[in-house]
């Protein structure tokens, strides 16, 4: 196969097999509205329930799987993921890049992500899917929704947060790494800057789901008793969900607030009013994101300390967001607008998104929390916020880079019709419910006196349904019959504006530099720079499917888990063995990773998310132990001696380790196969000591669900384990592959790599060890 | 990386694994041992990250992925166990 020649794009090949990132791009915003066709729909069905007070369009239960799963869809599987089409097609362009720093992974994370979606799809079929609300509050969604296909939804989010991991592991190093020359990091164009910082806000928040998630599939499979307990349950999941939830906001909104930036820019003919102040400002928000959850919880009866304290921080965090909005505004001021379509969804964004950041201030104030928690006005409040601010300004940026991706130019006048169709039809469905303040949310059933409010709303929602099907129409049209865009119909100044629409694999004819401020081209690249670059691995699609069947299997058939483990080793094997060349360019803008290479920040940024991961679990466990009346004294209900045999097990296999890649950086073969064999026994140790642990607990009839001593220690040491496991089959390959004399020659980094995963297990574990042993 | 700074580390590592288990048998008040304890482990998992993983000698942008996670723990563990201080639940 010629795996640095793309297909046409008119074959299946291509679409399956491209890891070019404009490929990628593409794939994500056709399922990204393809899942807003799913959502849509669900939420048209549900409007139409509640045209009538008392109708029955939808069962009670129906009604419910359709708002959860309009919810979770939209949120996850849309707003975000068309945010990631936008970003996956012009990120690379505007940093100058010939793609993103890691592109199988880049086709990993879509094809994880259209697996999870599916998987959500599928639960429909299976009796019934998640019907507890989006928010999957406790113990509804754990003791009392007994149902598979709230499994099979549930391992399609898990699915997605695979999906997101591996593409912020990506985007981080792409735009940390693969700068052109002279473009420095605070001055990237802004829906690149916004891109970064979502997601690293991306990278310390969805671990946080998907402990929750593992907690929760632990609950509801194994038998733990994390949620159902008396105890505090079901608030430790309201922390867990928020901790993830509130973070998530910015998430879906910062990267509609890059495009805004950028297409005001363009499109006023001015540059930013006070950028520095607005990029200020959203590294402010997006570090507040993280202290403002408890504002969702003000109804649980929390510490009054810790409730006034995220008051100060909710109402602290709309400040910055006054100044970016003010600096949009200024920026307008004495320009030459042009009301183009783009212009027009940017614009009419920020005006819905004033509406829902005003009224995200009063859902920051206790008293007033008291009485709108759970009606129509918090419903409202996050649709102007989430889908004003977040989908609408997405679109803008569908219409402002449709030339650049397809060179062709959209009808003017469908992107005007549809502007004004969603203004209206938004509006109309949205701000009726800030009036129905007084009824709850998620009821099939109101009084008669909100009838009018409810029927506009209804309409509303058609309306708003009515608007994407001609932006689909004009999209869709003027692929065909667009008129000829150029390379740049807008006159904009940002990099992916100055190469050919629809570029070329390799981006630019050239290797972009900005060199005192002025761009210029200072040498070919693409082909010219040796063996030409891969594009094309069939890899990340079979690991994406071995995942889905592996996880698929788990509710359905678990044949389809045994041939998915199966698929999924072969594929992990075959892209560990693909000759799939991607090389970083050699001059760019690095900082502050000059010294650093891609593949080591690529490692330190995954093991930041597993610090999350393990942080919120472990967190989980001294919550539960707080909010536990009473608790073993340590030595009383689990065997020191096994904790401490593990404990010195362990640190002895990380002293292997770094002498492994001591002995390789000598040139020793015998010496490294040696301790990576050293290594492995000392892991396979580590597990049968685990698992002699385990039988003699089962053997005094202690299980998963005795108490929530045993489920927090089974829960946490089980993910614990299953990471030792997943480190010794990497052993085994790198043994494999060092007694047939690799490292010992060249690349031993690839050891350092190993070395960072497997010493963090180790210090996973030397908190495990006092947390569950000895205190 | 010099080999004897690995074993260095790891003496001093089982030799603070030591430490935890013969604290955790002294006749001390309960709270002194629980933090004596937690913070021989913190001192461990330093000690792995800076000469195993080597973060003493990568740039501190390297580390300060791993720290903003850590504080971002921190927060969450803080906040939330704090909101329930005093709340009967039974």
């Amino acid at each position: 196969m010629e795996s640095h020649i793309l297909p046409p794009g008119s074959t299946v090949k291509r679409w399956l097999l491209t890891t070019n990132h404009k490929d990628v791009g593409i794939l994500y915003l056709v399922t990204s509205l393809y899942f807003l066709v799913v959502g849509g729909a669900l939420a048209l069905l549900f409007r139409l329930q509640l045209a009538g007070p008392n109708l029955n369009v939808l069962s009670p239960s129906a009604f419910n799987q359709a708002v959860t799963v309009h919810g979770l869809i939209m949120v996850l599987f849309v707003i975000s993921p068309l945010a990631f089409a936008l970003a996956n097609y012009i990120v690379p362009l505007q940093i100058g890049a010939r793609d993103l720093a890691f592109p199988r992974l880049n086709a990993l994370s879509y094809w994880l992500y259209l697996f999870g979606g599916v998987l959500v799809v599928i639960s429909f079929f299976q009796q019934r899917t998640l019907d507890v609300g989006w928010t999957l509050y406790q113990p509804l969604s754990s003791a009392f929704s007994p149902y598979v296909g709230v499994n099979t939804g549930g391992l399609g989010l898990a699915l997605l947060v695979a999906s997101v991991t591996v593409s912020t592991v990506n985007f981080v190093v792409t735009i940390f790494r693969s700068r052109a020359k002279g473009l420095r990091l605070t001055a990237l164009p802004m829906f690149t800057m916004c891109i970064l910082l979502t997601v690293l806000m991306m990278l310390y928040a969805f671990p946080a789901l998907l402990a929750g998630i593992i907690i929760l599939a632990s609950d509801r499979i194994l038998g733990t008793v994390y949620f159902s307990s008396p105890e505090g349950g079901a608030i430790l999941w309201d922390h867990i969900f928020w901790f993830f939830g509130h973070p998530e906001v910015y998430i879906v909104l910062f990267p509609a607030l890059g495009v805004i930036a950028d297409v005001l820019v363009t499109f006023s003919r001015r540059p930013l009013f006070a950028r520095r102040i607005i990029i200020a400002a959203m590294v402010i928000v997006a570090g507040l994101s993280f202290l403002v959850w408890g504002h969702h919880m003000f109804l649980t009866g929390m510490h009054p300390d810790v409730r006034r304290a995220f008051t100060v921080t909710t109402i602290a965090i709309s400040l910055p967001f006054d100044a970016i909005i003010l600096s949009f505004i200024y920026t307008l001021v004495k320009s030459r607008i042009e009301l183009k379509t783009p212009m027009l969804f940017a614009l009419g964004s920020i005006a819905i998104f004033i509406i829902g950041g005003i009224t995200g201030v009063f859902l920051g104030s206790i008293a007033l929390d008291y009485v709108l928690r759970g009606t129509y006005f918090v419903v409202a409040h996050f649709h102007y916020t989430m889908a004003g601010g977040g989908l609408v300004g997405l679109v803008a940026g569908v219409y402002y880079w449709y030339p650049k991706m397809t060179g062709k130019m959209f009808n003017e006048k469908l992107g005007r019709l549809q502007f004004i169709l969603t203004i209206i039809g938004f509006n109309m469905l949205y701000f009726p419910l800030f009036l129905s303040w007084e009824m709850p949310r998620r009821v099939p059933i109101y009084p008669e006196n909100l009838i009018p409010l409810q029927q506009v709303a209804t309409v509303g929602g058609f309306i708003l349904g009515a608007s994407f099907l001609v932006m689909f129409w004009n999209l869709l049209y003027s692929l065909k019959y667009g008129q000829p865009a150029g390379d740049n119909p807008w006159g904009a100044y940002t990099l992916e504006w100055m190469t050919k629409s629809p570029p070329p694999p390799h981006n630019f004819d050239g290797t972009p530099a900005f060199i005192n401020g002025q761009l210029s081209f200072i040498a070919a690249n693409g082909a010219a720079h040796g063996e030409p670059e891969t594009h094309l691995s069939v890899w990340p699609f079979m690991l994406s499917l071995a995942s889905f069947l592996s996880l698929l299997g788990l509710t359905t058939n678990l044949l389809f888990t045994l041939v998915g483990l199966g698929l999924l080793a072969f594929s992990v094997l075959g892209l560990a063995g693909e000759r799939f060349i991607s090389r970083e360019e050699k001059i760019g803008e690095r900082w502050p990773f000059e010294s650093v290479d891609r593949m080591k920040l690529a490692w330190w940024t995954f093991i930041a998310s597993e610090v999350m991961l393990f942080g919120v679990v472990l967190s989980a466990y001294v919550y539960v132990r707080t909010t536990s009346a009473t608790w073993p004294a340590p030595g009383t209900f689990f065997d020191i001696a096994h904790g401490a045999v593990n404990t010195f097990i362990l640190l002895t296999s990380s002293l292997t380790v770094v002498l492994a890649l001591a002995s390789a950086r000598i040139g020793s073969r015998a010496g490294t196969a040696g301790f990576l064999a050293a290594t492995l026994a000392l892991g396979v140790a580590f597990l049968f000591n685990k698992y002699n642990e385990w039988s003699e607990l089962f053997g005094h009839g202690i299980t998963f669900s005795t108490n929530l001593p045993a489920s927090t220690f089974f829960l946490t040491t089980g993910i614990h384990g299953a990471h030792v496991f997943a480190g010794l089959l990497a052993i085994t390959y790198l043994l494999s592959r060092a007694l047939r004399g690799a490292y010992a020659r060249e690349g031993h980094e690839t050891l350092e790599y190993f070395g960072y995963y497997w010493h963090f297990v180790d210090i996973v574990w030397v908190f495990i060890f006092p947390l569950f042993y000895l205190v | 990386m010099r080999v004897w700074i690995y074993l260095s580390v790891f003496a001093a590592l089982v030799l603070m694994t030591f430490l935890e288990l013969m604290i955790f048998a002294q006749p001390l008040p309960r709270a002194v041992i629980d933090m004596s304890i937690v913070g021989l482990a913190g001192g461990k998992a330093l000690l792995i990250a800076l000469f195993f993983q080597h973060l003493a000698y990568e740039p501190k942008s390297l580390s300060a992925l791993a720290i903003l996670g850590i504080a971002s723990v921190v927060a969450f563990l803080v906040l939330s166990v704090y909101s329930i201080i005093g709340i009967t639940f039974r």
